[in-house]
């Protein structure tokens, strides 16, 4: 139960999972402008009282409100009502000569499925004009399968052309009509029956077809699921493609192009871009333009700056890395392949990552030592793998780390010194010369 | 609200029901439901019944199925699941995206990773006509934009063959 009693409240809205929320009138929050419930049980006398006791209710949204059968308002301030879902609905009845938009959806389901959405309500506005109606289709064609399609199809069409017609009907008074559709199901002509039927001929109003207006789909050929998915799954699918085909989508659509563009996780791990500087720098600088902040990031050049940069995986480079520039502060994992490590730029490294947990280095040259002097708390993982021949001395100081593993190339990587690692769970050396102290 | 949820300290398996947008009801362990983020948040608001307004019964299923392995996860079944997951994407492209669409809702950040990578897989080093003929992708473009845009990304189209087919 929700009781509010707020003179100066100007929105509400509530948002409900269990359907059983009841709102009590709340005659004291005289100045509510802005009304939406979502999934509340408010009957058809609560509704029509709240117009009398809210004199400032000027738009309203119900979604879901399944307790609603007969909308009734008498309101000179409302100027947008907006229904969706209220699958229990039969009739909406307006005496609101202000209103500007009327907005709803329109549940058109295939042949034979019973639905608690499958009757739409009758709707009456009293004596004015509805300057805007808009509707979106929403026809529920997920359980389709392609096989029994083709048949039922026809049917189908029928149906919910003839559903569609009825309830527009009601809407002739209104100067112009919206429709729109997610899905690719609904398709429309535009001089649909101009000749064959003149529909509104002998009517004292012209029939909704030519207020129609504007009809927006989504989608105009094919089933293109893949392009309505949002952003950020688009942008989830690309981070799991190397740089040079992720830019190549971009060729494939708009919605494709824009996901490419603020793409945050670059993969360039795909040994492409050794000699196109220039391009990764241009990838940088339109999402820096964009302020898009990288999430994941494998390439060393021009990123001294990704500051929430957690893993850096770096493939057949030589590190020089400005490290009064570099600012790799959250850096939990660096991996380096076939790079050219130097012991400097290492320790200066550690220096800065002091979050670094994961240490990995694979068939890497130019070091000689590898230092790690208890400057880094976090660190659990040391990997060496291939260790070159001039690789002499591994020195590590880490009190939190857990796994060591170094596997030679030489079989004289002699000198191992693992001091103050008292949380060392498993280490594993391959090829190296240890001996028995 | 309800809030006299029973806590999981008292040992007993605690059920929850969740309800598709068809309105069929499912009836879970607390333990396997809350792999999904965003029901493990309403789980600890107090809330046993609920409804997925965005998630239809077949999609809904499949999630299930999918929560229900991976909440036997252990290290002696890592083939299984593997075995699983391999066998789980191999559905059409059309209850993929249901499913994706679904996943990203519900927050169940492994399901996501599984499904973006096998979509990943179709997408790598496919021809931009494959793609698009592979998931049906309008093309947008005038032949001018388009024009640019490949002109824009002329490296990403450079050397290498790709493949054409469109499996």
């Amino acid at each position: 139960m929700i009781d509010i009693v707020a003179p100066n409240l100007e929105d509400l809205y509530i948002g409900s999972f269990s359907r059983d929320l009841d709102v009590t009138n709340n005659t004291s929050s005289k100045s509510i402008n802005h009304l939406k419930l979502s999934a509340v049980a408010v009957n058809d006398q609560w509704l029509e009282s709240i117009f009398s006791n809210l004199p400032n209710l000027e738009i309203c949204h119900f979604v879901s409100c399944l307790s609603l059968r007969i909308m009734k308002i008498s309101s000179y301030r409302l100027k947008l009502l907006e229904i969706v879902t209220c699958c229990n609905l039969i009739a909406v009845d307006l005496d609101t000569p202000n209103v500007l938009t009327f907005s709803s959806d329109i549940h058109l389901y295939e042949g034979g499925r019973v639905s608690a959405c499958d009757v739409m309500p009758t709707f009456k506005l009293k004596a004015s004009l509805l300057p805007e109606a808009k509707f979106r289709l929403t026809p529920n064609v997920s359980l389709y399968s392609w096989d029994t399609m083709s048949t039922d199809k026809q049917i189908d069409a029928t149906r919910w052309y003839s559903k569609l017609t009825k309830y527009l009907g009601y809407f002739n008074h209104s100067s112009a009509i919206a429709l729109s559709c997610s899905r690719d199901e609904f398709t429309y002509r535009d001089d649909d029956d101009e000749d064959e039927k003149p529909c509104c001929a002998s009517l004292p109003w012209k029939c909704w077809r030519h207020e129609l207006k504007k009809v927006t789909k989504n989608i105009l050929e094919g089933t293109d699921q893949i392009s309505k998915l949002p952003e950020p799954i688009l942008d989830h699918i690309l981070s799991f493609i190397a740089i040079k085909e992720a830019a190549k989508t971009s060729t494939l659509s708009k919605v494709w192009n824009s996901a490419w563009i603020s793409l945050s996780c670059l993969d360039f791990g795909d040994n492409y871009l050794h000699k196109s500087k220039n391009i990764v720098d241009q990838i940088l600088a339109n999402r820096l333009n964009q302020k898009i902040s990288i999430k994941r990031f494998k390439f060393p050049e021009a990123t001294y700056a990704a500051k929430s940069l957690n893993v850096l995986s770096l493939r057949g480079f030589k590190l020089e890395l400005p490290s009064n520039r570099v600012k790799f502060y959250s850096l939990r994992e660096l991996h380096l392949d076939d790079s050219f490590l130097d012991e400097q730029l290492l320790q200066a490294l550690c220096a800065i990552c002091s979050d670094l947990e994961i240490l990995s280095f694979k068939r890497f040259h130019g070091l000689i030592r590898l230092q790690v002097a208890g400057n880094l708390p976090k660190l659990r993982t040391v990997k060496l793998q291939f260790c070159p021949p001039k690789f002499k001395m591994v020195d590590i100081v880490a009190p939190n780390i857990k796994d060591i593993y170094i596997s030679s190339f030489g079989l004289d990587l002699h000198v191992i010194e693992i001091t103050a690692c008292k949380s060392l769970k498993r280490l594993k050396l391959n090829a190296v010369a240890v001996n028995e102290q | 609200m309800a809030s006299s949820s029973s806590s999981s300290k008292t040992g007993l398996k605690k059920m929850l029901t969740l309800k598709s947008s068809d309105g069929d009801e499912f009836e879970l362990e607390e333990s396997i439901v809350i792999q999904c983020q965003t029901i493990k948040h309403m789980v600890e608001d107090g809330f046993s019944l609920i409804p997925l307004q965005n998630v239809d019964t077949k999609t809904l299923t499949k999630i299930i199925e999918y929560m229900k392995k991976h909440a036997e996860k252990t290290e002696s079944n890592k083939e299984e699941i593997k075995n699983f997951n391999k066998e789980f994407v191999k559905g059409s492209f059309d209850d993929q995206f249901e499913l994706v669409s679904a996943a990203n809702y519900l927050h169940i950040n492994g399901l996501m990773d599984l499904l973006c990578q096998s979509i990943a897989d179709r997408i790598n080093n496919k021809s931009v006509r494959a793609v698009r003929e592979i998931f049906n992708i309008s093309n947008d473009y005038t032949p001018d934009e388009e024009e640019k845009v490949r002109d824009e990304h002329k490296w990403a189209h450079e050397g290498g063959e790709f493949d054409e087919s469109l499996d």
